[in-house]
Formats: C-alpha cells, structure tokens, sequence
C-alpha cells in the first residue's frame, strides 16, 4: 500500500517541478501538455497525501525520505554527470550516445540499450555508459539490475564523485522500489559524503 | 450391357472426382498453410569500425575475405567491393538490415597503422568518419529436417529481365495455359520422336512446382496424371504471380554439403553473394539455365557446360529482342565467376551454444521453420584464431592424435561468447567438449578458495601466513585423505599470495576447510559456477567437474571484478520479416566485494610474471592475469586467463580420462598463449581504489 502512494506522491512532485501534467518516464525534455495552472490543485493533492501517510504511519527520516524522485533539469535530456569525453577515440562513443539519449527521450528503452551496448564493446570501462543502463533499468522495472549497473559504472568511475554521486541516486531509487531500507539509507549516506567533492 | 457400362462410367466418374477433391485438397492446404519450412539464418557479429580501433592488416583482410568483398583496382562504387594500397582501405560496404535499424551501404577510405585504425574518411568529401558498421557474416542456418535453406523473394523485387527471362527458357506460355500447356508437350514430343531420345521437356512452370512440391521425381505415366491434374487445379485456385513467386523460391538449385539450395534469392546469395536484384544479366542467365539439372550445370564444379548453358540462354534472348546481339556478345564472352563460398554449418561447437540459447524460447520446431533471423555474437577472427590454435598447437603437445582440446574466449564485460572450439577438429560435428564436456578443474579452483577465505573472514589476506606441511584429513565416513603437493613435498609456512603462485595444494585445502566449504562453494556460485561442486575438501584443488564454458563464466567474473554476466551467445532474433522478437541484454549481478577480487587479481597477474605461468609475461607483449590448472595423474590440463578485452579458457585431455603428460602451463597454456597472442590487445590492469593500498611484507612471516 505504501508503495503506490509513494510512486504517486513522486509523480505529483515531478508535476509540480515541471508544471506539466502527467507525463510519462522522468526522462522527459519536460514537453507535455496541461501547464503550469494544474500545480496548485497537485500541490494541494499532494500535501493531502502526505498528511495521511504520515499521520498512519508515523514520521521518520527513513520514511521521508524514500518519497524520492530521479530529478530531471527541465529541458535538459542529459545529466551532467553524463557529459561526453571530447577526444578524438570518443567520437565514435559520443555518437553512439548522442543516439542513445534522443532515443531514451523517445522513451525507446530497448533501442536506446542497443546504442549504449554498442558503446560497450569499444570502451567496456566506459562508466558513463553503465550509468545509462542503470537509469534505463530503473525504466523498465529492473531495480536489481539497476544496482548492479550502478555499482559496475562506480567501480569503474573512481576519479568522479559526480558520476558516482548520480549513481548512488539510482541505487537509492531502485533500493526504494525494492524497499530496501538499508541499501536506501546507505546510498544516502554515500550521496551526502560524495558531496563534499 | 449398355446400362452396365453406364453405370460403370457413372461410379468411375463418381471415383474420380472423389480423387480430384483430395488432390485438392493437398494442393490448398499447402498453399493456404505455411508453403515451406524456412530455415533459420544465423549471423556473426557485424565488424565494427571507428578510430583507434585494435586491427592489423591482416584480421582487416581476413575480414573483408570473410564477407565475401570483391577486391577491385578502381574506386569501388558497388556495394561489397574495395581496393587496398599500403595502409590505406576503400571501401563500400553492402547495406544489412541489423535488429537495430538499417545500415545503409557507405563508402570509406580506412587507414590502418600501427594495429590500429588511425583515419576514417568520406573518400569523395574528406569528412571524417566516426564509426562503420559492416554487414554480418553469414554463418549457417538451422535446418528443416530435410535441409532444404532458402531467402524468399517477392516476385515484385525480382527484376522484370529476370522474369522474361526464365519464362522465355522454360514456359514462354506461362501466362496463357491452365497449368498444363498441350502445344508444348506437343512440340516436346515431335522434338523427341525425331531426335530418338529426350531433347525437350513440355512441362510448363507450373508442373514442375507440382513435381517440386508434392511428387517424386519418377518417370511414371501415372506421376505425370497426377502432375498435370495438380497443376489445373493450382491454376484453378490460384493466380499466376503467386504460383510464379512459389516456384522462384521452390527450384533446386544446388547442394552445399547438407544443405539443400532451393529458390533464386538464395543461389543468387551462394553463387555469387548478391542480391537477385543486383545481378548482372549474364549471373542471371548461369541461374536460369541450372534450372535444366543444377548439378549438371553448377558454375563451380562445371563451369565450361554453364557457361554452354549461359550462352545459350543468352542467344535465346537475343533472338526474341530481349538484348541486342551486341550485348549477348559481350555477355557471352565475360568468364564465369562464382564467389568461393564456405560451407555453411562452419562452427558446430558454436552454433550449439546459440541452439542451447534459443532453446529456452523457441522450440526446436520453430527454430527450424520460422525462418527467423539470429544475431549472434560470434567473432568470426577470433573463432579463426582459436580454431588455429588448437590445430596447430595439439600435435606439437602430443603426437598422440586422440588428445583432444576445447577453447572459450569471452568478452569480460558484456559475457558475450566471441569463440567456441569443441574439438581438435574445430569443424567436426561431434561432442561438443567446450559445452558439455565436465572435467576435473584441478587448481582453477584455488582462486576461489582464497577469494572466499577473504570475503568471510576478517582474519586472512594475502599477506596471511598458511600451512605448508602434511596434512590428514579424518572423516568417519570415508578413509583418511593425505593430499599431496605436486612436487610431494611440503615447504613449510608461506603467505596466501605464495600459495597462489605457485598452487601448493595444502595450503588451499587448510584455508578451504578453515574458512568453510559452504562458504567457497557460494563464492563459487557468485561468481558464476552453475554445476554442483562437490562438498567434500578435495573440491579445494578442483575434484569438481566443470565444462570450459562454466570455468569461463568463473574466469569472467574474475576479469571484471566480481561483476558475473551471463554467457551468451545471441544478441538478438527478428522474424522473416525483419520485426524484433527477442533481444537479449547485458545484464550483470554481483554478491562479492569488488576490492577482494581485485586483490586475487593482482595475485593471479603475479602468477604469470613470477608463478607458474611466468612463461607468458616473456612470450605475450600485454600485462594478463590467470591461473593452470591440472588435476590428478595429469588427466586434466587447464589455462583459464584474461586481458581487458578477452577472457579465455582451455582444456586439453583424453576422452576416455588416461593421463596426458602435460600440466596446465605445458599444455593448455601454449594453445591459450596462442590465441592470446593475436587477439588480446589491451593489457590487463588490476583496479585502483582509495580502500585498497600496495605494501611490502616479509614473505617469512607475513608482516610489514
């Protein structure tokens, strides 16, 4: 019961981030119909909701905190943490994901997957690459092997708190979706102290 | 009497269109059902070009050979041709429908350097490249089991000189008659008579798909009813471009080993590697004159009486104005040239892999009808290579010609099965020795005892001192159990790391039962062993049965750091009208510390600079990491290793389990070494983290 609420509760914040109506994935360019004049009824639906979840179940930290969300920068499609390497190896690479983040727009996972796998074979440490597929995991219901791709492009990203940062994002979402409460707050911990690079 | 024979003519009457119905029947219900059993179409992986890609000259080579390009002294303007001079490639590639999209035909100018692709360029602009994708390599089809292969064609997609001219040659009244031509059987047998032998066939197009489809290729009067009845009513039912379409892709055209070439779309493929729509009108007649007797008049192993048949095809056309007498002149005196075509069915031990893979959602039935389009991930140079290895590195190991071997290499990240050989004759369809042959892994399983002995206790690291000396092993259900090391002697205390590199077996056997046989079995499971490993304290030095690709899994995880992905050897399946129906995705998991298999690692890039695979950092120019492996009375030799692009396993051995004179570093090593060689090209590197520090320790006693 308590799962659904909160997919909701993370819809409706998105909405109200966006001004957007309901839209499909979070990976969205923010281009959806309804604007701006429907957030004050979501915002309203939205502490309503809270109320009542709170009210059943007590108030902690943990609890909160798992109302979560995968944030988008509206407009933007990439995260920065994703930003291509300008080098003359990585053209091949960086057109592959320029096809591959146009295609995760389009919400064409399985395409999308294909490009990065692409990717894969002529950079197989590719971190960013992983961190694509840990994403487009968490977009077709795969949480676990979210964590997994996440934990394989940290491993393999040891010189960049960002990208490791955004991974741990993953992990805690997918770690919300499997209510895991201790990868969760974990993963928490691990944003919070990759802060301070 | 007159009733009688009325009667008489009434019930054969009666009789006849009983049978007339059932041959109908037979007639619609092959049209209306499924017509053929289309094979499906199994394919390599596509090469991949881009800059800084790994590639000599010669795997560039073997490359373009291997897809059947055409070398040319011009600029190649056709699709599938290109021209070399120095380091220097053009190329235009041929145009494929991949599970992801289209890949148009492009041309190219690829200069390779130093191993390495260092330009790409628009050969007519100048611009720059970033990335070329070839065309997959045919590999095989998996066959009806009558293993007849065939590419349907749409009679629209056939070329309309194509159409003239078959008919002209083989029913020029096809679009007049009713199945059956009398003027034809006619003129066939005034011909005949004349003749005093069989010059001349009357059977219209449409009795010869009859004769195809249902009947035997006897010489019956009562076939050649039946033949004819089934031809009127065919025409009946059906119109003539759907029965023409039928019979473009019915005709046999040849034989390939096992498999059968039926239809135009597919002779053309493997005779000339063309399309039907891109061949030349001479290629065209050489197809249409095998129609007579595809054996008779194969281009390869008969190419003066093709070319006969070719040329009078080609006269044929001339006289009804199909070409100028010019043309056929000239077309007359081009030579017959045939593209030279490996048999299909060339990697037995790989596609055995793909049938195990696909098994699990398709039956086999499917498999064999559907004519499904398989994508694989085989390599087609690296498979070459291996298959190298094996046969030219065996027969130096042992004159003994039954010592057999099996190779897997496999991508360490994505778990994709770039080679497989199954035997000492990697062509030889047989036991499959990389799938299901299951060995004694000897101390391949050292590794894993080790990583367990760090992962579930705080009181071992590589620096931990472990015991050399004899050990009994009491269990009051089975006789006392004295390992032995390989040399028979016992040197004492030595650190982990020690242990390792030189695989003393009591030391793995004390850690194992100290840290808990459960517990390396489930590190072993983690990191990708599927089989059941035996409880008892020998599987510490590998008395657990294991096939290479199992140990590859293992040896994977290992290169990854901890990070198992499944083998696979498919990538993706579209349907006979190119529609996606299954993609098989990376997917990895993992439930070991990454940070204690990167120390293992570092211990297993030791074992072959200082341990018992030293001979290859002297022989191999790239940093790898592995470890031998050699069980009891040397029944068993291993080499399970990795750089950062390949992870390989082999194993040599008998069949019937009688000891080999060889090791892990004496026999499987040298053919792993061998393939290494030419395919890995990035070094092995043992991952850096902050957790993680280097330090010097006292081997006597394990301290700083």
């Amino acid at each position: 019961m308590i799962t659904p609420v909160i997919v909701s509760s993370m819809k409706i914040m998105w909405m109200i981030q966006t001004g957007s109506s309901i839209c499909s994935a979070s990976y969205d360019s923010g281009r959806c119909s309804g604007g701006r004049g429907r957030s004050t009824a979501a915002s309203v639906l939205l502490v309503t909701i809270l109320a009542l979840f709170l009210s059943a179940c007590g108030t902690t930290g943990k609890q909160s905190a798992k109302m979560d969300v995968i944030d988008v920068e509206e407009g933007n499609y990439r995260y920065d943490a994703w930003r291509p390497v300008q080098s003359g190896e990585y053209a091949a690479i960086n057109v592959l994901l320029d096809e591959a983040d146009v295609l995760m727009q389009r919400q064409a996972y399985d395409a999308a997957a294909d490009k990065i796998e692409r990717v894969l074979r002529i950079r197989p440490d590719y971190a960013a690459a992983w961190s694509r597929l840990s994403w487009l995991a968490l977009q077709t219901g795969s949480p676990k092997r979210s964590v997994f791709m996440a934990r394989r492009s940290n491993s393999l990203a040891q010189a960049d708190p960002e990208l490791q940062s955004l991974n741990w994002s993953f992990i805690r979402a997918a770690s919300g979706v499997l209510n895991d409460e201790d990868s969760y707050f974990r993963a928490n911990q691990k944003i919070e102290s990759l802060k301070a690079f | 009497m007159f009733r009688i024979l009325l009667i008489m003519s009434v019930a054969a009457a009666i009789l006849f269109g009983f049978y007339l119905v059932h041959l109908d029947n037979k007639v619609t219900e092959r049209f209306e059902g499924r017509i053929w059993q289309l094979p499906s179409h199994v394919y390599a992986r596509p090469l991949e070009l881009y800059v800084g890609k790994p590639i000599t000259h010669e795997q560039m080579q073997f490359e373009l050979d291997y897809l059947n390009y055409e070398a040319v002294s011009e600029m190649p303007h056709q699709p599938a041709h290109y021209r070399r001079w120095d380091d220097n490639y053009e190329i235009t590639t041929r145009g494929f429908t991949f599970w992801d999209g289209v890949e148009k035909s492009l041309s190219a100018r690829v200069t390779i350097t130093d191993g390495r692709v260092s330009r790409m360029l628009q050969p007519y602009t100048g611009e720059s490249i970033d990335l070329l994708r070839f065309d997959a390599g045919y590999l095989t089809g998996i066959f009806p089991a009558h293993s007849e292969d065939r590419v349907l064609v749409r009679i629209d997609d056939v070329p309309d000189i194509f159409i003239k001219m078959l008919l002209l040659v083989e029913d020029r009244r096809f679009f007049e008659h009713y199945g059956v031509d009398p003027r034809s059987i006619a003129r066939a047998l005034v011909a005949n008579i004349s003749s005093g032998r069989t010059v001349q066939g009357g059977s219209t197009l449409t009795q010869q798909l009859v004769k195809n489809l249902f009947l035997t290729r006897e010489r019956t009067l009562s076939r050649k009813l039946n033949e004819a009845l089934m031809a009127f009513l065919l025409e009946l039912h059906y119109d003539k471009r759907l029965i023409l379409e039928t019979y473009l892709n019915e005709i046999y055209l040849g034989q390939d080993g096992r498999r059968a070439i039926h239809g135009f779309g597919l002779a053309s493929r493997f005779y000339f590697d063309k399309k039907l729509s891109e061949l030349g009108i001479d290629e065209m007649a050489i197809l249409v004159g095998m129609v007579k007797g595809a054996s008779f008049y194969n281009p390869r192993r008969q190419p003066e009486r093709s070319a006969e048949r070719r040329d009078v095809v080609l006269e044929l056309m001339s006289e009804q104005q199909l070409i100028t007498p010019r043309q056929r002149d000239i077309l007359s005196s081009r030579p017959l040239k045939t593209v030279k075509h490996a048999s299909a069915g060339k990697y037995p031990a790989f596609i055995d892999t793909v049938k195990h893979q696909l098994q699990q959602d398709y039956d086999s039935d499917d498999l064999r009808s559907e004519g499904l389009r398989v994508f694989t991930t085989l390599d087609p140079y690296i498979q070459h290579v291996s298959e190298q290895a094996v046969k030219t590195i065996l027969p130096r190991l042992s004159s003994d010609q039954t010592l057999q071997a099996a190779a897997v290499v496999v991508s360490p990240d994505t778990g994709e099965l770039l080679s497989v050989v199954g035997d000492r004759e990697p062509t030889f369809r047989g036991f499959n020795r990389a799938l299901n042959a299951e060995r004694p892994v000897g101390s391949l399983m050292k590794p894993l005892v080790y990583l367990a002995a760090l992962e579930y206790s705080d009181s071992y690291t590589m620096a931990s001192l472990l015991d050399d000396t004899e050990l009994v092993y009491r269990d009051e259900h089975q006789k006392d159990w004295r390992p032995q090391n390989y040399d028979r002697q016992f040197h004492g205390y030595m650190t982990m790391y020690e242990a390792l590199l030189k695989s003393r077996n009591i030391p793995a056997v004390r850690t194992a039962l100290d840290v808990g046989l459960d517990k390396v079995r489930k590190v072993a499971v983690a990191m990708g062993a599927s089989s059941d490993i035996s409880s008892y304290p020998s599987m510490a030095l590998g008395a657990t049965s294991m096939s290479p690709l199992e140990v590859a899994s293992i040896y994977q995880s290992f290169a990854t750091n901890g990070f198992n992905s499944p083998l696979r050897s498919v990538r993706a399946v579209l349907d006979r009208d190119n529609r996606p129906l299954e993609r098989y995705a990376v997917d990895i998991s993992s439930d070991v510390d990454p940070r204690n298999v990167s120390i293992i690692n570092s211990a297993l890039v030791d074992v072959t600079r200082y341990g018992t695979a030293k001979r290859l950092s002297e022989n191999l120019s790239i940093q790898v990491a592995g470890k031998t492996g050699t069980s009891d009375d040397l029944r068993d030799s291993w080499f399970a290793g990795f750089s950062a692009d390949a992870v390989a396993v082999v194993w040599t051995g008998f069949d019937d389990n009688r000891p080999t004179t060889l090791t892990g570093s004496s026999g499987a090593m040298k053919v792993w070494q061998a393939i290494m060689k030419d395919v890995a090209h990035r070094p092995y590197q043992v991952a850096e983290s902050g957790s993680l520090e280097r330090a010097w320790v006292n081997a006597d006693d394990g301290l700083l």
